[in-house]
C-alpha cells in the first residue's frame, strides 16, 4: 500500500509543471515568511584565519517593517537598524543619534557577512521575481527534495542571473540553495542544517552561506529562538519606538 | 498649585504604567579601556623665527582612557550615567596649568568634573559626561538631567544641533559630550515628534530653549525648529530623504543676535549673541555595488566669526564648537569615503577645502579588529594652508598622528 502511495505520488512528480513549481516554492515562501515574526539569533562570519560573531533581534512584520538589535559584541551592542518600506535608519546608541542611510545601502553585504541587506529583509521575490520550472527530485542529507530552477523575469530588479532551489517534500524547506551570477556562474550556496521546531513549525535552524569561489569563506546563521505568533505593535517599526528598544 | 497638580497627575499616571509593564529592575553595564597616543607638529615656517625659537613644535601625548556606561530601567523609568575616566602623560602637561584648567572646565550648569591627581608626569581626570532620569510613556517622555540632545541630520555639520555641538576632529570623544537640560518629548502619531529642551545656565544669557517639530511627508523626514540660544533668536529646520539612489540631506538656522552690537559685515572676535548669521549645511552619500561609501558636504557659515590659523590648527584638541559657529570658514565643502577592506579592516579618508585662504585638511584613518572586542585604529590629521610669510604658498601647518587600541566590554 505504502509503495503504491509513493508511486503514485512519484507518477506525479514526474509531471510536476511550471504552476506545480510555483506553487511549492510560495509555499516554502509562506513557511518562512509568517506575517509577524520575532527571532534571536547568531551570525558567525568565517574567513581562512578569523571568525567574528554577532548577535541580535529581530522583528518583523509583513515584508515592509523590520527591526534588528545587536546584542553582540560590547563594541556594537545596542545599535539599531530599522526597515520601513524603502527606508533604513540607523541608531547609534552611545551618541543617541538617528541615521538615514542612503537606498543603496540595500543591496550591501549586512554587517560584513556573506548576506546582503536584501537577503535578510527579502527585498525580491522568489515567487514574484523569477520564472520557475521542476527539474528533478534530489535527496539532500537524507531528506527528498524537489529541485527547482529559477530565471528571473525580464527587467525584474534581481542581483542573480539564475537560482536553484531543493525544496523539502514534506516541510517546504529551502534545503539548498544555488546563486548563480549573470554569466550563470555558480557564487554562493546555502545550505539548511539541523531541522527542529521553531516557533511552531519544522525549519531549519542552521544557515549557512557559502561563496563558491572563495576558499574558507562561509557565515553561519543561527537562529535560537524564532516565534511566529507573536503580535508586535505596528509602533515598533517607527524612528521614536527603535530607540527605546531592548 | 496648578503645576503641582500636574506633576502629581504625571506621576500616577507614570505608576499606573510601570504597574502594566512589569515592574521587574534591569540594568546594562558597557564601556571600554583605550590605549590613545597622539603626535602633533607645527611647522615653524608660519612664524617668525623669534617666536618659533621658543615655540614647542613638536608634542607626543598618551592617554589611557576608561568608560563607563550604566543604565538602570524599572517599568517606564530608567537613568543613566556615563562615566569618562583619563589619565594623561605627555607634551600638555608641560602647558601647564592651561590645559588643566580646560581640561577641568565643565561648561554645564553642574560642576562634575574632577581632577584628582596629579604629579609631574600624569593626571588623573574624570567627568561625569551623562546623568539622567527618564520617564517613558507611549506618548510622552520626559528626560532630567545631563544627557546628549541630537538634533542633527547629517554627518559631518549640523546647524540644527543647537545643544550638543560636537567637534568632527574629536574624534576619539566618540559618545561626544552631554549638556545639563530638561527635555520633554510628545509623540502625536507614529511618524510625528514634539521636543521641548531647555538648558539652563545661572544667566538667562546664557541659556538655551529650543522647540522642534519633525515628522516625514512623501518619504522625506522633515523637522522645524525655534530657539532661544544664548540670547540668540533661532530659526531653523532640516531635512532627510532621497534623490534615486542618493541620500540627501540638509539643515539650516538662522540665528538673530539679541546683544548689543549686531553686525552684517565679518563679526570677527565678536561675541555670540552680537551678530545675525545663517548656517547651512547639505550632504549627498552613496554607496557603491563594491560597498564604497561617499559622501559629499558643504557648510555655509555665512558671518564666520573665528580668528585666523590658530583656531584651525587646535581643532584635534577637543574644542567645543557652537552651532552659531560650527566652523572657521564661511565655504567649506568636505568629502567623506569609507571603504570595509574586510569585516574586520575598514579604511575611511576625510578631504575638506575652504576657499578663502585656500584651507585644506585630510583626515585619513583604518581601523582593525585585533578580536571580538579589541580594536586598533589609526588615523592622521593633516592641516594646510596659505602661508603669509612665504608668498601665500600652500603649506602644512600641522601633521598629527593617532594610535588607539580599544577593548571593549
Amino acid at each position: 500500500m505504502k509503495s503504491l502511495v509513493l508511486s503514485f505520488l512519484m507518477g506525479i512528480s514526474l509531471t510536476i509543471t511550471a504552476q506545480d513549481a510555483l506553487e511549492i516554492v510560495q509555499k516554502a515562501e509562506d513557511k518562512l515568511r509568517g506575517e509577524q515574526s520575532y527571532a534571536e539569533m547568531s551570525m558567525t562570519i568565517v574567513r581562512p584565519r578569523w571568525e567574528r560573531t554577532i548577535a541580535l533581534k529581530s522583528w518583523s512584520r509583513g515584508s515592509k517593517n523590520s527591526l534588528v538589535l545587536i546584542t553582540q559584541p560590547a563594541r556594537d551592542k545596542g545599535t539599531v537598524f530599522l526597515k520601513k518600506d524603502k527606508e533604513i535608519y540607523n541608531w547609534i546608541p552611545s551618541i543617541e543619534r538617528n541615521i538615514k542611510l542612503p537606498p543603496s545601502m540595500m543591496s550591501q553585504s549586512w554587517m560584513g557577512s556573506d548576506f546582503t541587506n536584501d537577503d535578510l529583509v527579502n527585498e525580491s521575490s522568489l515567487v514574484r521575481d523569477y520564472s520557475h520550472k521542476y527539474i528533478e527530485e534530489v535527496e539532500i542529507d537524507g531528506r527528498k527534495a524537489y529541485k527547482i530552477e529559477l530565471l528571473p523575469k525580464e527587467n525584474a530588479a534581481v542581483v542573480w542571473g539564475k537560482v536553484v532551489l531543493h525544496i523539502d517534500k514534506k516541510e517546504f524547506i529551502h534545503l539548498r540553495t544555488e546563486f548563480y551570477d549573470e554569466e550563470l556562474d555558480l557564487v554562493n550556496v546555502m545550505e539548511a542544517k539541523e531541522i527542529k521546531e521553531l516557533g511552531g513549525k519544522m525549519l531549519a535552524s542552521v544557515l549557512i552561506m557559502t561563496p563558491v569561489n572563495k576558499e574558507g569563506h562561509k557565515t553561519i546563521m543561527r537562529y535560537q529562538s524564532l516565534d511566529f505568533k507573536v503580535n508586535i505593535p505596528r509602533e515598533y517599526f517607527t524612528t521614536q519606538y527603535m530607540k527605546r528598544i531592548r | 498649585m496648578r503645576l503641582r497638580r500636574l506633576i502629581v497627575l504625571l506621576i500616577f499616571a507614570a505608576l499606573r504604567l510601570q504597574g502594566q509593564e512589569g515592574s521587574e529592575w534591569d540594568y546594562e553595564l558597557q564601556g571600554y579601556l583605550k590605549y590613545f597616543g597622539a603626535y602633533g607638529k607645527v611647522n615653524d615656517a608660519f612664524f617668525d623665527p623669534n617666536i618659533s625659537a621658543n615655540l614647542e613644535l613638536q608634542s607626543f601625548d598618551q592617554q589611557l582612557h576608561n568608560r563607563f556606561d550604566f543604565k538602570l530601567y524599572h517599568g517606564a523609568w530608567s537613568m543613566g550615567i556615563g562615566m569618562r575616566n583619563r589619565l594623561f602623560n605627555g607634551s600638555q602637561l608641560k602647558s601647564g596649568d592651561l590645559f588643566l584648567d580646560i581640561l577641568d572646565a565643565d561648561p554645564g550648569l553642574v560642576d562634575l568634573s574632577m581632577l584628582y591627581w596629579r604629579n609631574d608626569e600624569v593626571v588623573l581626570h574624570t567627568i561625569i559626561d551623562r546623568l539622567w532620569f527618564q520617564y517613558q510613556g507611549e506618548k510622552f517622555g520626559l528626560r532630567l538631567g545631563r544627557q546628549r540632545i541630537n538634533w542633527g541630520i547629517n554627518t559631518i555639520w549640523n546647524p540644527n544641533d543647537i545643544l550638543n555641538q560636537y567637534n568632527f576632529f574629536d574624534f576619539d570623544y566618540e559618545e561626544r559630550p552631554g549638556s545639563d537640560a530638561l527635555r520633554l518629548q510628545y509623540f502625536p502619531s507614529f511618524t510625528s515628534t514634539w521636543e521641548l529642551a531647555i538648558a539652563p545656565a545661572e544667566q538667562i544669557k546664557e541659556s538655551t530653549a529650543a522647540l522642534l517639530y519633525k515628522n516625514t511627508q512623501f518619504s522625506y523626514d522633515f523637522q522645524i525648529i525655534g530657539a532661544f540660544y544664548r540670547n540668540n533668536i533661532s530659526l531653523g529646520g532640516g531635512w532627510a530623504g532621497n534623490i534615486w539612489q542618493l541620500g540627501f540631506k540638509g539643515e539650516a538656522n538662522y540665528y538673530w543676535g539679541l546683544g548689543q552690537a549686531q553686525s552684517s559685515i565679518i563679526a570677527t572676535g565678536k561675541a555670540i549673541d552680537e551678530y545675525n548669521n545663517f548656517v547651512f549645511s547639505t550632504a549627498l552619500d552613496y554607496v557603491f555595488s563594491n560597498g564604497l561609501y561617499i559622501s559629499a558636504s558643504y557648510l555655509l557659515n555665512a558671518e564666520q566669526a573665528f580668528t585666523g590659523i590658530g583656531e584651525f590648527n587646535s581643532f584635534n584638541q577637543g574644542v567645543v564648537l557652537s552651532p552659531k559657529n560650527p566652523f572657521p570658514f564661511a565655504h567649506t565643502i568636505a568629502l567623506n569615503s569609507n571603504f570595509a577592506f574586510s569585516p574586520i579592516f575598514n579604511g575611511s579618508l576625510t578631504f575638506m577645502y575652504a576657499p578663502e585662504n585656500q584651507n585644506l585638511i585630510l583626515f585619513p584613518s583604518l581601523s582593525y579588529s585585533l578580536g571580538t572586542n579589541l580594536d586598533l585604529l589609526l588615523a592622521a590629521q593633516v592641516f594646510l594652508t596659505e602661508n603669509a610669510r612665504e608668498n601665500q604658498e600652500l603649506q602644512w601647518l600641522s601633521n598629527n598622528f593617532f594610535v588607539r587600541l580599544k577593548w571593549s566590554f
